[in-house]
């Protein structure tokens, strides 16, 4: 009897062994099976400064997967990011700015390729190297040379061109001078008489082909943090009482190009409005020929400089600083340039006049139909400042279409409105137009 | 027997003095004069010799009498026109070897040559029909046997060609190119032995046209700076019986040209009624002719009438050209030899935009072609001892050249319009305040402005000429006695606006306020030929021409020129089966005289001004301008001489074995050509800026402005009376004015060979070949020096107070500036290879046209015999250069001026190169100014040689006659459509060949019916 009772506990409790046995492997094998799926291993990118600047902590590196989705991580004191990434090919960008001296710094920096896999060196770091491009407290804002309709509908009206100037940084900014520039050729899509193997040679040498001539400033300029310079081209009168699509540049802060001298004597450089004190007229050095400061009316490379150590006129009438290839330009030291865009021409075949240090990208216009180009608002930056919270206004209508593609601000913050209710705008300066300007539907001064 | 003593009398006579002494030239010119002298007076003794030469002309083919035929005697010029019957009758022609041409519209020319020993009582001579079913046929220039540089175009050759306007007969001149335009909308004008308008000597202006003996003048035309030639385009080509262009030297019975004449002959006389159609893609033209018997004794009229209708653009035919002519002649021909001819020709027509939608609305360019000309002649053929021939004409030609133009405007703010004429300081004024203002205010807005430019050209001539042939032995000798006189005016206003408030800035120059200008010349030329056995001859022709032109009121009074031409020819005539069938050889000398044109005698007044004040904007945009005016005329030069030319040419020509060859070679040297160079006068004035308005009580509104006109001091006055006027501040300015002065330059040097092959006919193909081309060289090198300053500001911000003397200019003719080429080389090879099948049995005739242009180099020269011209600069920045080798190094090269004057001494000429040298070391700041005046080239290979490489083009013409009722021609040209490419050595680069040197590809028709 004892025995039989025995066997029979071992058998069942065999069996229940063997059931425990099996869903524990079973447990084992599954739980095996999902640690494969969890692959992923350490990244470390180490940000490389040019130059003596040193490494910052907080830094924002940007990695984005083949699929799109983009994952950040900050750097340490010394320049070091790590994160964890699952197996993929990412790219990695970092776009570091810093201020000082009222000068602002952007370093740029893009590695590509970067491939996680289980062949991975979490312990290497990635070296990204970083380039300094310097922007400067004065920018351009807003760049209006494209012309209007006519209301007759008789064709386009150019002669109500302006820029607008900003100070965009948080000091005051003082210069002995301000001058206006443009790059040889006019026109973005003409040929330059610099290339060399199809890029123009000046961009390694330090200067660009600066042509026809250039107005300046008859003395210092001051602007505050946020403060606009509008300076009207040619006629500072009110051109909306002729043609209505253009505006208004009758105002006694403003700025305008008109020389006694008959230096420009086109008919388009009329009498500035009354208003307008006569120390706020420009004067010209022209090195070209030609009625007056020729410039595009579509495409032109416009940039905006001081002269460090010498003055406009000792620039002008200089025998030493001129270019070969083009009798009507002059070498301009890239020193000088405070601020510059690359205008292209709408539905154009385009290259570049500028190197990558002033702009690394490029506006498209559609000139005559009273377009203008504007800035966009670095809404980062704006957001951050406390004085702007309750003024910023949003639901930017601005926008228009240049080649199928819509050019809009992407911040979406109507900067003028914003302005009008008190805000401070900051805006993007990246020095790429690509990124930093938009056309926009209509100058801001018809706002 | 007289005949004999005096053939030897001189050929004795002259032999034995040129063996005495060849020193004493006086005294042998001498003893020729007494010599011809003599002979002159037994000429008359031993006239006896000469008999009455009758008979009658008859259709070949219907042996009915022909009317109207001109039966004329070749050397002695004598001639009869045959009456009803068919019948002539020339009286006491000399004995000898005569030949006889007979010549009437629709038949082709017969020559018939006679041994002339008793009178011919009825010499009968057949005349066929001028068609295609005639053996030969010419369709291309012909040179004429008189002289080998008169080159024939006969209708035919017109009709295969489809002239659609004058100017495109220089395609059938040897080596000529078709040309490029393809319409009418553009003015077209004539250049002969000239192959750029950029040339100096502006050889379209020296190139002459006459229709029927009415010179077309261009003479009383202010256009700009250089006054062009002809327009053709109001010519009507539908009734034109011949084209004579003599390139070579002419008769000095034609004067004013310095380039070659071009004669149009229309028809005259009976001619059945014909109606020609003639279309391509962008011209049609409709065209009836005929010429009436009027009665019995009315003599014959012939009428003409042209529609032609041409367009810029076939896609859209709203831009055009018109030219809508009437033409009737009217001949009569008395039995006493009397010819009187008269003819009236009208032509309306013109360019007009109006309708074209693609302008703005309301707006166009019109642009009038109105022309109506008038000419009475008589002709007597008086065949008498004493006298041969009187003739007498007198023509009208007025021509209105009205051009209209409709722009639409619109201006923000406004703007000063200056029509002030007199000296000193003037303000602008609102245009309703004073509409006579000098200078008034434009609006704003918008608006249309309608400019006009009222050009009447008015040009009456008269002529008078008579000969006297005398033929003695186998001489003929005549001698031609003429006055030419022709009076050149316009009629027109000038350029003037319809409605002043929006005229721009323009002061009236009225045209028919300008004194015409008076021409009378005089000629004298002797022609002696000698004909031997089988009419070989030797020519002699020796003339002179004597121009005077008058012009009332101008400070030139009274200018006379004399133009010499001596012209030598021996002609060969072999038999008829030897090797060299004929040939002929000549040499000639001229010169001829271009009289300048009104714009040049009479210059426009014109103005300069400066800004003197200007305001600041309103509210409304408007702003006060105010300019200190002053007249500045072109300068009356008294040492001012005619542009004259200096041509030579020889030339040779031959029939071998049915082959006839022609070549010319010619040197032609243009002497004074007319330039214009700028005359620089310091002065100063006084400038007011808008920094004086600053801090003025003043509302902006309220304000008004006053200048005085001596001081030009301004006073700013207060509308409202709340404040006292006071006066402006002003800087003075020290400026120079520039003043126009036409003035003489150096000479240009034109050569060139023409030549004319055409091969026997190759009877087995129907088809004969004929290769034609010129060989051009032209060089043009301006010394005069011309003085020119830079018009940007000295480093001071003063204007800039240096003027710079170059020698020479880049530009031709008449030119103004210094520029970095003072002359330039060029020359042309060109040949054309004709091929042309007639088939007599189909009467149609097919030629292919092979155009090319086998050299053609040019380069712009900087040279002048006193030194270097230029320099190289090793970069582009330099002042400075040791290597004056321009032409082979491909750098850019500097050209100093040769002496500078300043504003305050412009006596004193300043030499530059060394000044500038020494300025670099001692005075930067007059270095950075002198270094303006250093002109630069733009380019590297501005001087570099320019070689276009060869390049032809193609056309095709063929002509079918249907019967004798209808005749079709077609024309493609450039029908393989050559789309190659040229390479220019200057550029290195290539260019396509399409729409550039060679025309277009381009075809046409045209019917012709006859009734």
């Amino acid at each position: 009897m004892n025995q039989l009772f025995f066997n029979n506990l071992i058998y069942t409790s065999m069996k229940k062994l063997i059931y425990f046995l099996s869903i524990f492997s079973i447990i084992v094998t599954y739980s095996c099976k999902d640690d494969d799926e969890l692959n992923f291993a350490t990244v470390n990118v180490q940000l490389s400064y040019p130059g003596d600047v040193g490494s910052a902590e907080g830094v924002t590196v940007t990695f984005t997967n083949s699929s799109g989705s983009s994952f950040t991580a900050l750097t340490d004191a010394a320049g070091l990011a790590t994160i964890q990434l699952t197996y993929d090919v990412y790219e990695a960008t970092v776009s570091d700015k810093r201020s000082h001296d009222g000068a602002y710094f952007v370093y740029n920096g893009t590695v590509s390729g970067i491939n996680v896999s289980s062949a991975w060196d979490g312990e290497t770091p990635v070296e990204l190297e970083l380039t300094a491009s310097e922007s400067s407290q004065i920018i351009i804002k807003e760049l209006y040379i494209g012309g209007c309709q006519k209301d007759d509908g008789s064709g386009s009206y150019n002669y109500d061109q302006f820029v607008i100037l900003y100070n965009n940084s948080d000091q005051t900014a003082s210069l002995d001078n301000i001058c206006l520039g443009t790059v040889s050729p006019y026109n973005s899509n003409s040929t330059s008489k610099f290339l060399v193997d199809g890029v123009p040679y000046y961009f390694s040498e330090g200067w660009i082909p600066a042509v026809s001539g250039s107005p300046y400033t008859q003395s210092a300029v001051s602007l505050e943090p946020g403060e606009e310079m509008v300076i009207a081209l040619c006629g500072a009168i009110d051109h909306t009482l002729t043609y209505s699509n253009s505006v208004n540049l009758a105002n006694s802060a403003y700025y305008v190009l008109y020389d006694y001298n008959e230096q420009l004597t086109h008919s388009k450089y009329v009498a500035p409005d009354a208003s307008i004190p006569t120390s706020q007229y420009l004067g010209i050095q022209k090195w070209g020929l030609g009625t007056g400061w020729v410039t595009s009316v579509s495409s032109p490379a416009f940039f905006v400089f001081t002269t460090k150590n010498s003055t406009p006129e000792a620039f002008g009438t200089s025998t030493d600083n001129l270019t070969d290839e083009d009798s009507g330009s002059k070498k301009l030291s890239t020193d000088w340039i405070l601020d510059g865009i690359e205008v292209f021409r709408a539905g154009y075949e385009n290259t570049k006049r500028f190197s990558d240090d002033i702009d690394a990208g490029s506006v498209s216009l559609t000139n005559q139909l009273g377009y203008t180009l504007y800035r966009n608002v670095d809404k980062e930056a704006t957001e951050a400042l406390t004085e702007n919270a309750g003024l910023l206004a949003y639901n930017y209508t601005y926008g228009t279409v240049v080649d199928g593609v819509n050019s809009t601000d992407p911040s979406g913050i109507d900067a003028e409105a914003s302005i009008a209710n008190g805000a401070r705008i900051i805006y993007m300066d990246t020095n790429n137009s690509t990124n930093d300007f938009h056309q926009r539907s209509q100058a801001s001064l018809r706002d | 027997m007289a005949q004999l003593i005096s053939k030897t009398g001189k050929t004795a006579g002259s032999k034995k003095i040129n063996q005495k002494s060849g020193c004493r030239t006086i005294r042998i010119s001498l003893r020729l004069l007494i010599l011809s002298f003599i002979l002159l007076l037994i000429s008359f003794v031993v006239s006896a010799q000469d008999f009455t030469v009758s008979g009658r002309i008859l259709d070949a083919k219907e042996q009915t009498p022909i009317e109207f035929a001109v039966v004329q005697i070749t050397e002695s010029e004598q001639y009869a026109i045959t009456d009803k019957n068919g019948k002539f009758s020339i009286e006491k022609v000399h004995t000898g070897n005569v030949e006889l041409k007979v010549s009437i519209l629709g038949y082709a020319t017969t020559s018939v040559k006679i041994n002339l020993q008793a009178p011919v009582p009825d010499l009968l001579i057949s005349l066929e029909k001028s068609t295609l079913a005639l053996d030969e046929v010419i369709v291309t220039a012909q040179p004429k046997e008189e002289q080998s540089t008169i080159y024939k175009i006969g209708s035919v050759a017109l009709e295969h060609e489809q002239i659609l306007d004058i100017s495109q007969i220089q395609s059938l001149l040897p080596g000529g190119k078709t040309s490029t335009s393809n319409d009418l909308t553009e003015s077209q004008r004539l250049y002969i032995r000239s192959e750029s308008a950029s040339e100096k000597g502006n050889t379209s202006f020296g190139t002459a046209l006459e229709v029927d003996g009415v010179r077309l003048q261009n003479n009383a035309g202010f256009d700009d700076n250089d006054p062009y030639g002809v327009d053709t385009r109001n010519i009507s080509t539908v009734n034109i019986e011949s084209v004579e262009v003599i390139t070579g030297i002419a008769s000095v019975e034609h004067g004013d040209f310095s380039n070659g004449i071009v004669k149009i002959n229309t028809r005259k006389g009976r001619t059945p009624l014909s109606a020609t159609v003639t279309k391509n893609p962008n011209t049609k033209q409709f065209g009836l002719s005929k010429g009436f018997v009027l009665g019995e004794n009315w003599g014959t009229l012939n009428a003409s009438g042209e529609l032609t209708k041409s367009v810029s653009q076939m896609m859209s035919p709203y831009t055009t050209y018109d030219r809508n002519t009437l033409s009737l002649t009217h001949e009569k021909y008395f039995k006493n030899r009397l010819t009187l001819t008269s003819g009236l020709t009208f032509n309306m027509g013109g360019y007009n935009s109006e309708s074209d939608p693609d302008l703005f609305t309301g707006t166009y360019t019109k642009r009038k072609d109105n022309v109506v000309r008038g000419q009475i002649g008589a002709k007597w053929f008086l065949n008498k001892d004493w006298i041969s021939n009187l003739e007498f004409s007198t023509s009208v030609n007025y021509s209105n050249k009205l051009t209209e133009e409709k722009t639409r405007e619109s201006s923000a703010a406004t703007q000063a319009a200056n029509h002030a004429t007199q000296k000193g300081y003037f303000i602008a004024t609102d245009y309703d305040e004073n509409p006579n203002a000098p200078i008034t205010l434009l609006p704003t807005g918008y608006w249309y402005e309608i400019e006009y430019y009222d050009n009447k050209m008015m040009d009456f001539t008269a002529k008078l000429r008579t000969d006297w042939v005398r033929s003695f032995a186998d001489y003929t000798n005549k001698i031609l006695l003429g006055l030419d006189y022709s009076n050149s005016g316009n009629l027109g206003k000038g350029t003037y606006y319809d409605d002043m408030r929006y005229a721009p800035t323009w002061r009236p120059y009225v045209l028919s306020e300008v004194p015409n200008t008076n021409n009378i010349a005089l000629f004298l030329e002797d022609k002696l030929t000698k004909v031997f056995d089988r009419r070989s001859k030797v020519m002699l022709v020796a003339g002179v021409r004597s121009d005077n032109t008058y012009i009332n009121q101008s400070e030139y009074g009274w200018v006379g020129n004399i133009s010499p031409r001596v012209n030598v020819k021996y002609e060969q005539n072999n038999d008829k089966l030897s090797f060299v069938r004929n040939f002929n050889v000549y040499a000639g000398w001229g010169k001829s005289v271009k009289l300048p044109s009104l714009g040049v005698l009479n210059p426009e007044p014109s103005y300069s001004s400066r800004q003197a004040f200007a305001s600041t904007s309103n509210a409304d945009n408007v702003a006060y301008y105010a300019y200190y005016n002053q007249a500045s005329t072109t300068l009356y030069n008294p040492a001012l001489k005619y542009q004259y030319n200096n041509q030579v040419e020889i030339g040779f020509g031959a029939n071998i074995k049915g082959t006839k060859i022609n070549v010319s070679a010619y040197r032609n040297k243009t002497v004074n050509p007319y330039i214009y160079e700028s005359v620089y006068f310091p002065y100063s004035y006084k400038k007011t800026n808008q920094t004086s308005l600053e801090n003025s009580a003043i509302p902006v509104e309220d304000r008004r402005f006053t200048i005085d006109q001596t001081t030009g001091i301004v006073t700013i006055h207060d509308v409202s009376g709340t404040y006292a006027s006071y006066e402006l501040d002003y800087e003075v300015k020290n400026e120079f004015q520039s003043r126009r002065r036409y003035t003489n330059g150096s000479p240009a040097t034109r050569m060139g060979v023409d030549w004319i092959i055409d091969f026997a006919r190759v009877d087995a193909l129907s088809t004969s070949f004929r290769v034609d081309g010129n060989f051009y060289y032209y060089k043009g090198l301006e010394e005069h020096i011309f003085a020119s300053t830079s018009g940007l500001l000295m480093a001071n911000g003063e204007p800039f107070k240096y003027i710079g003397y170059y020698t020479g200019s880049a530009f031709a003719s008449e030119s103004s500036s210094s520029g970095y080429s003072n002359g330039s080389i060029s020359k042309q090879v060109n040949t054309n290879l004709t091929i042309k099948t007639h088939i007599p049995k189909v009467r149609m005739v097919v030629t292919l046209r092979i155009e090319s242009s086998l050299y053609n180099y040019s380069q712009r020269l900087s040279e002048y015999s006193g030194g270097e011209r230029g320099f190289i600069l090793e970069n582009k920045g330099d002042y400075f250069g040791d290597d004056t080798d321009i032409y082979n190094r491909n750098e850019f090269v500097g050209i100093y001026p040769l002496y500078y004057t300043t504003w305050e001494d412009m006596d004193t000429k300043i030499p530059f190169e060394e000044k500038f040298l020494w300025a670099k070391e001692n005075d930067p700041e007059l270095y950075t100014e002198l270094s303006r005046l250093v002109e630069k080239t733009y380019y590297k290979n501005y001087f570099r040689a320019n070689k276009i490489s060869a390049y032809y083009s193609a056309n095709i013409n063929l002509t079918k006659e249907i019967g004798d009722i209808a005749s079709i021609s077609f024309f493609a040209r450039n029908f393989t459509q050559n789309l190659g490419h040229v390479k220019s050595s200057r550029t290195a680069s290539e260019t396509s060949l399409y729409n550039s040197y060679i025309p277009d590809f381009y075809y046409g028709i045209s019917v012709r019916l006859k009734i």
